[in-house]
């Protein structure tokens, strides 16, 4: 494929969406709904088309030549000359921006079809699609681009995708609260993107010790790998400027993928509509910070200690996520926080150096996730807008198509044999045995996380959809309409068959189609566990992952054991759990009131007092002076006189002091 | 070219002021016609300068003018190129002048008190890749004021005349190349805009004028006193009394004494400053207040809480940059050493003035107040730009004054029309109007994301930029400023997300709040006229594609901001030996030269 065409379909891929976007906001209400059910679908299709296509034609080169950077426009140079800043519109393509790209526009696309049945009733049609199209060109520019400005700009238009449509329903306060919440976080990770940039712009070192200031990726991987010294590169490895260069790139990675301490915006995101959610806070958005930290990898590589920060914080939110998840009640919320888990899973194998399995799971998780969303947006649709799972029940027999749908991408997620996120999952924990921090403890915190995902995954098929009808509602649930079931069950195919593409069939080796494909971004990887230890702990940790299942089964399908025997027993484990660990009432307590009182205590003491009350105190004094210099123009002949004489007086003595 | 372009855009709006004044105030349409045929033209003349410049950065008389003992300056590089420049002899004639350095050949040492020397300036203007911007950006926001002026509003062909004045004023400050043309221009700025602010606004606009203007004519008693220091010491120390800024750009680096004054207070000896020092802290004082940084701002809130939107346009939109414009032309060219010297101050200053402002953006219910601090905040930024002292922050700092310019003149308009049909500036008092009103919520949006320096907008790249200048600098002032970024953030989304977002809320004439529900349309509220959309949309343009295109300012300003950076007395460039001026040194009680930097 040459450079023409390559550049063709790269403006195919980033122009349509936009083209979309455009003429939806400046044609606004102009343009006819029917338009719009085309052109706003139909744009996605069509770059997704331009992905294929151009996975084609890379496909085509050497494994070692797949990757191609393509120049749209000279943003700004202020001339390198005297070191002063530069930057340009780059485009790479490389097989994994291609991955990327194809989750964006492919699974974009679905959720693009499904919308149109989804929103169909609603006032802001128009506005909704313009938002989403706006949100995959931002996606995209934040995969495709080939420098760290460009990114940035990607990163944050993302942000403000994600604000608009979370808040997409303006009338509500809690979806305005929402949007706002979420919008700050990603600017205080873009803040750590930001300061990264810099700190990369200004120290990385060429092979010959010169100073190169640059934000090309390209010219930053090549120089800070090993063989790094003090006079090259960024540094030694676990340099001190490396490893604050790597947290400060989690910093933006930790905010856009919702791991603790930035992960408060996520569950009340789920504001938004459910396609929303399903594209943007379960397929794409919060998978950016494992594409970052993938992207980056040769930063960490060199920085162990970001790394290992990296994996413990994933595996931790994956571990917290996943015990919240086990007491909420809103079906949204669940899957919401299993997101947070499953990303938390991800984050982890990235920053243990995994980062083909973190790939892997990232695309199973999209099939998996984006589908659980949309069968469940189809029950909320099928019951008038409900979300608390208490209020359902029974529903199988009524969502012929959804629930088989639902119970695919629940096997999935619970990593049960032969579904995507088995394969995806256990991959990505084996690894866990030999590489990372604290081995093999981070593997044990891992199984247990299987575990609960099982165990709260099933809860909400069972209590969703079996047993008794609880509402009225639930009771005269429909299906939703073809064109939201079609890229239901078309992800519930993907997401029971993707995961055979780990597999070569050839020889059954575990060779992964996804791992082959991005060999040539992340090179080897550092250690696997050998075939023994990798089989034990596969069976151990799908036997555990069962016993979820069938621990979810006793409590909600047979109801052998009592559903408030925690509650009962630990109400202190409980409580924590249902109040999502106190995170938002600490946040709100020590960042967003201080921060608000500090506001007021400006303007009700500082601006009066000091500022205002400076000049008023010079305003007055003089006021004051005036007032006793105006007492000389009485008028009065004798006050003339004495002023005449008293200042006679002074002036003689100067006068006198003057002269000796 | 050869007809003085930038003469006739400088005296445009005053011939426009002169024609209006011929028109009966009854007239109002024509006045009106009259005003903004003026405001265009004036706008058009700088677009074409504007597009002169951007194709030929580099070009422009780059040697300095006139000669010194008979030797002809046409040789030597000016420290800074400007274009467009036009020079007049007006006081001092060169005959007067030439008798005087006759004086100064005979004498022995160069100064010869018997020859008083003369008052020598000129009349000389030109501009830089800097001052072109900002002409540009004036052009603009005083045609956009032209036309925003309400049919409604009181004294129309006044306003419009002291507006021309104004403009003049404004436009005269920017291209000024000597420094009493600049003082006199400062000064007569002033006038016009005390008198709009007087006549026309909210009922507190009396005390609101009053405080501007004693203040910031408090703060120009002090650059006077340092621009007649300056010629004095840089006359006395090489024998050209001149007010000529790129000549006095070109001695001061070299000859303004760098040795502390002192005081001897009863035997003991009190060190001070250097003269440099204190020169640089005059004018420093005067174009604080302009700007204003904190804790010189509290005109501001005042002023711009009364002044008419029009007003605002070009008040916020323009005048406060004079202040930036003032810190760059003169107090980095002529003082570099006192600029270092005072960086950490400076920083100190923006970084307060970025957290402060923002802090109190965040604590007002007034939308006005709103926009005004964080106005503060945002040439917080600028200042802070300026005082990196390198080109990334230098070059951020020019294109966020040209960006400041635009986005608040934007966020005054939205505000002013929100005024205009509810008649309250209390954010309580509104809500959703993104429902009755899309189109103003939609374009607001971008100006917003703008004023919170949001990536792909205009003014993330100003702030990326400005922020990568001062970390080069001092991290720690870095990321305190960054903090800023995110308070900006959380400002302005109150501010957007309580007017556009939220149950629909219209304040009622009568005082009674009409509270519409959430499928009513927001009864008899109308989205923005024709007219408005054509005020916001160019700004809004602006806002968009200088963000995702910011190449065409960064390249006009690219070789002018690298010539500011290397007047720092260290770089490479070393006047003096080129201008053989070094008569006076062997008199002088201190070395000239920049080597003795404290």
């Amino acid at each position: 494929m040459d450079a023409a065409t390559v550049r063709l379909l790269v403006a195919g891929i980033l122009g349509l969406p936009t083209l979309g976007f455009l003429v939806v906001t400046l044609g606004g209400t102009l343009v006819p709904r029917r338009v719009v059910r085309l052109l706003g679908p139909g744009v996605i299709v069509g770059a997704f088309a331009c992905v294929v296509l151009l996975t084609v034609g890379v496909l085509e080169r050497a494994p070692a030549d797949r990757s191609i950077t393509v120049t749209l426009w000279h943003w700004l140079s202020l001339g390198g000359k005297h070191g002063g800043f530069g930057a340009t519109f780059n485009v790479l393509v490389d097989p994994l921006s291609l991955v990327m790209m194809g989750v964006i526009t492919g699974v974009g696309g679905l959720i693009h079809i499904y919308s149109v049945g989804y929103m169909a009733e609603d006032r802001g049609f128009n506005r909704f699609f313009a938002y989403m199209n706006f949100f995959i060109t931002s996606m995209l520019v934040l995969v495709l681009s080939a420098n760290l400005v460009f990114l940035i700009i990607g990163w944050a238009m993302v942000a403000f995708a994600s604000y608009a449509l979370i808040a997409f329903w303006y009338e509500r306060p809690t979806a305005v609260a929402a949007g706002r919440k979420a919008f700050i976080t990603q600017v205080i990770g873009d803040v750590g993107l930001v300061l990264a940039a810099f700190l990369i712009f200004l120290n990385l070192r060429g092979r010959s010790g010169n100073l190169l200031h640059t934000v090309d990726f390209a010219t930053i991987f090549a120089n800070v790998g090993p063989g790094a010294h003090f006079h090259n590169g960024l540094g030694p490895a676990g340099s001190g400027l490396v490893t604050v260069i790597g947290l400060l790139l989690f910093a933006g990675a930790a905010a856009k993928s919702a791991q603790w301490p930035l992960h408060t915006w996520l569950p009340d995101a789920m504001e938004g509509p459910t396609p929303v959610s399903a594209l943007i806070h379960a397929a794409t958005m919060v998978t950016a910070g494992v594409y970052l930290v993938c992207r980056f990898h040769p930063i960490f590589e060199q920085a162990p200690t970001a790394g290992a920060v990296v994996a413990v914080i994933g595996m931790g939110t994956a571990l917290m996520a996943a015990i919240i998840g086990c007491t909420q009640f809103d079906i949204k919320r669940v899957i919401a926080y299993s997101t947070m888990s499953q990303i938390g899973l991800m984050i982890f194998s990235a920053g243990i150096g995994a980062y083909s399995a973190a790939i892997f799971q990232l695309v199973a998780h999209a099939f998996f996730k984006a589908l659980l969303f949309m069968a469940a947006g189809n029950v909320i649709h099928g019951i008038g807008g409900e979300q608390d799972i208490r209020q359902m029940g029974g529903l199988r027999r009524r969502l012929r198509f959804t629930y088989p749908a639902f119970a695919v991408g629940t096997l999935a997620l619970s990593g049960i044999p032969l579904f995507a996120g088995w394969f995806s999952k256990e991959e990505l924990l084996g690894n866990g045995l030999v590489l990372g921090p604290a081995t093999p403890w981070l593997w044990v915190a891992g199984v247990v996380v299987n575990v609960l995902t099982s165990f709260y995954s099933f809860r909400v098929l069972w209590v969703t959809f079996h047993g008794e009808a609880h509402g009225e509602e639930a009771s005269k649930a429909h299906e939703a309409p073809r064109v939201m079931v079609g890229p239901v069950l078309v992800l519930a195919a993907l997401a029971a068959l993707f995961g055979f593409t780990n597999i070569d069939f050839g020889t059954f080796h575990p060779i992964t189609i996804v791992a082959t494909f991005l060999a040539p971004v992340f090179g080897p990887i550092a250690r696997v566990p050998a075939p023994g230890v990798a089989l034990l702990a596969l069976l151990v940790g799908t036997a555990l992952s069962m016993g979820g299942l069938g621990l979810a089964f006793l409590v909600y399908g047979r109801q052998a054991i009592a559903r408030d025997l925690v509650p009962r027993r630990a109400p202190w484990v409980y409580q924590l759990s249902l109040q999502k660990f106190y995170w938002d009432e600490v946040y709100d307590a020590m960042l967003a009131r201080p921060m608000v009182g500090l506001a007021t205590a400006c303007r009700r003491v500082i601006e009066p007092g000091v500022f205002n009350g400076a000049v008023d105190g010079v305003r007055s004094a003089v006021q004051t002076l005036a007032d006793d210099f105006r007492t000389f123009q009485s008028g009065l002949l004798r006050d003339y006189a004495l002023v005449f004489f008293v200042f006679a007086v002074i002036g003689l003595l100067v006068l006198g002091l003057h002269l000796t | 070219m050869t007809w003085p372009i930038l003469g006739i855009t400088l005296f445009l709006p005053l011939l426009g002021s002169a024609v209006l004044a011929l028109i009966p105030a009854s007239r109002t349409m024509a006045v009106r016609t009259v005003g903004i045929a003026f405001a265009a033209a004036t706008f058009a003349l700088s677009l074409v300068m504007l597009v002169s410049f951007y194709a030929t950065p580099k070009v422009g008389s780059a040697v300095l003018g006139g000669s010194v003992h008979g030797r002809s300056l046409a040789h030597v590089a000016s420290p800074i190129t400007f274009q467009f420049q036009e020079q007049l002899s007006w006081l001092g004639s060169t005959r007067a002048l030439g008798q005087f350095r006759q004086a100064l050949n005979q004498g022995n040492n160069g100064v010869n008190q018997a020859f008083a020397p003369p008052i020598n300036f000129s009349f000389h203007i030109g501009v830089d890749g800097l001052a072109v911007w900002m002409v540009a950006l004036t052009g603009l926001l005083f045609l956009l004021a032209a036309v925003a002026l309400s049919r409604r509003e009181d004294r129309p062909r006044s306003f419009l005349i002291l507006m021309g004045l104004a403009e003049t004023g404004v436009i005269g400050v920017l291209v000024s190349l000597d420094l009493v043309l600049f003082y006199f221009f400062w000064e007569a700025a002033l006038i016009p805009l005390y008198f709009q602010l007087l006549g026309w606004g909210g009922p507190r606009r009396g005390a609101a004028a009053l405080k501007f203007i004693i203040y910031t004519v408090a703060g120009s008693l002090f650059m006077l006193l340092a621009i007649l220091g300056l010629y004095f010491i840089t006359g006395a120390e090489t024998g050209v009394y001149t007010f000529d800024v790129p000549t006095q750009i070109a001695m001061a680096t070299q000859v303004i004494g760098q040795h502390p004054t002192s005081l001897t207070i009863f035997g003991h000896v009190f060190t001070f400053l250097t003269p440099e020092q204190w020169l640089f802290l005059a004018f420093a004082l005067a174009f604080a207040i302009k700007v204003p940084l904190v804790p010189f701002h509290t005109w501001l809130p005042d002023a711009y809480g009364s002044g008419t939107t029009p007003f605002l346009i070009f008040f916020a939109g323009i005048v406060s940059k004079l202040g930036a414009f003032g810190l760059i032309r003169y107090n980095l060219a002529l003082f570099p050493q006192a600029s270092h010297f005072f960086q950490p101050v400076m920083l100190a200053l923006g970084v307060t003035s970025i957290l402060y402002g923002g802090l109190m953006a965040l604590g007002q219910r007034d939308i006005r107040q709103i926009v005004a601090y964080s106005s503060i905040s945002h040439l917080g930024f600028v200042v802070l730009g300026i005082f990196a002292l390198n080109v990334d922050g230098l070059g951020g700092a020019i294109v966020q004054m040209v960006n400041h310019g635009i986005i608040v003149a934007g966020l005054f308009l939205c505000v002013g029309m929100l005024e205009v049909r509810f008649g309250t500036r209390d954010l309580g008092r509104m809500g959703g109007l993104a429902r009755p009103m899309p189109i103003m919520a939609g374009m607001f949006l971008v100006l917003v994301l703008a004023g919170m320096g949001m990536p792909l907008m205009n003014s993330f790249v100003g702030e990326f930029l400005i922020l990568l200048g001062v970390f080069q600098v001092s991290p720690a002032w870095a990321v305190a400023a960054s903090l800023g970024v995110v308070i900006a953030c959380w400002y302005m989304l109150r501010l957007y997300q309580g007017l556009t977002q939220g149950a629909v809320r219209i304040p009622g004439t009568g005082g009674e709040e009409r509270r519409a529900g959430g499928s009513v349309s927001g009864g008899g509220v109308r989205d923005l006229r024709a007219l408005e959309i054509a005020l916001l949309a160019p700004l809004v343009a602006v806002c968009i594609g200088v963000g995702i295109y910011p190449s065409p300012i960064i390249s006009t300003i690219r070789f002018n901001a690298s010539q500011y950076m290397r007047l720092d007395g260290r770089g490479p460039q070393a006047l003096m030996p080129t201008l053989g001026l070094g008569v006076a040194s062997s008199s002088a009680p201190q070395p000239p030269g920049g080597g003795s930097a404290p």
